[in-house]
């Protein structure tokens, strides 16, 4: 019998398939879903409430004050690339569903997150990842041509410049470092968090 | 001959693929709901945790993992999931779907996945 984890039934040379099928379907699935859980008193409408505003207050500006602070703070810096987790809390940020490893871009080194067997990401900091990261485009290219797709972001990274992809996994969620703007460290800190986004946060821009 | 490598149909890193499209899209509603369902399940019943759904969405086979987008995917594996422990069948959880839809006048194919 064939299995369906051999190689033969999954061919690497074979594009990979972008479907977005069945949104409507799932959409009437979850709300029946939903209905049927409440009805068991399996949840209450509150249960789901709470996660759902748990899943919506994290964003970019939360892991943009940990950027913020390492700009202006050598001594933070070398806190958040050792333990990013323990960094995170000390400025009241919990990371909940794995260690955040915070990875340092330099004038030399270039990294980019991506997760290609899921769609791993720091969701606990910086919320819902943006919708091409989740995208198997982005999965299936990231670690093989990753130039190629950093200058479709418009990012044109110097061949001189090292470049590392960092997959994600069940245990383990990324965040860039990116480099502090020319004198940055002076700046008031909302200027700081507002320098930052989220392609930043990724290593999809500079 | 030797043995192929082991390579399950999600571990899609390195294979060909399209242009990435680098658009942004909103959290709709359901798959906040979705998710949520999820995540309160989890926290009140330990249930249903993220590697379980994993373990679903990464078995239930290529032609669906083809098909549908991240946030079917784990509704479908979320389904699923319920249905193996017992908390709720796919045949009640079909029923439902086909009762909302009929009520707004619409249909359900489950084979197709749509909704029309």
């Amino acid at each position: 019998m064939k299995s369906r984890f051999s190689a033969d039934a999954v061919d690497p040379n074979t594009p990979v398939i972008e479907g977005h099928h069945g949104a409507d379907y799932y959409a009437l699935m979850t709300e029946a879903l939903h209905k049927l859980l409440l009805e068991k008193r399996l949840l209450s409408q509150a249960d789901t409430d709470r996660v759902i505003a748990a899943l919506e207050a994290p964003n970019t500006t939360w892991g943009a004050r940990l950027v913020a602070e390492a700009w202006a703070d050598p001594a933070y810096r070398e806190r958040l690339i050792e333990d990013g987790s323990a960094a995170a809390l000390e400025l009241g940020f919990r990371i909940k569903e794995a260690k955040l490893v915070v990875v340092a871009n330099t004038p030399a080194l270039h990294n980019l997150i991506t997760c290609t067997l899921c769609s791993c990401y720091p969701r606990s900091l910086l919320g819902q990842p943006p919708w091409w990261y989740i995208s198997k485009n982005y999965r299936a290219r990231s670690v093989r041509e990753p130039r190629r797709v950093l200058a479709e972001f418009g990012l044109d990274l110097p061949e001189t410049t090292e470049l590392r992809v960092h997959d994600s996994n069940a245990d383990m969620r990324y965040m860039v470092l990116p480099m502090a703007p020319e004198g940055a460290g002076q700046w008031p800190l909302e200027q700081r968090i507002a320098a930052v986004t989220r392609h930043m946060l990724i290593g999809t821009a500079a | 001959m030797s043995e192929p490598p082991f390579r399950g149909y999600h571990d899609i890193g390195g294979r060909p693929a399209g242009p990435v499209a680098c658009v942004e899209k909103p959290f709709d509603d359901w798959q906040k709901l979705s998710e949520a369902i999820r995540g309160a399940m989890d926290a009140q019943h330990q249930i249903v945790s993220l590697d379980e759904i994993r373990r679903v969405f990464e078995s239930f086979g290529e032609p669906l993992y083809e098909t549908l987008g991240f946030y079917e995917r784990r509704a479908e594996a979320l389904s699923i999931l319920l249905a193996e422990k017992g908390v709720v069948s796919l045949p009640d959880i079909h029923a439902r779907m086909e009762a909302i839809a009929a009520a707004r006048g619409q249909r359900v194919d489950h084979t197709e996945k749509t909704v029309t």
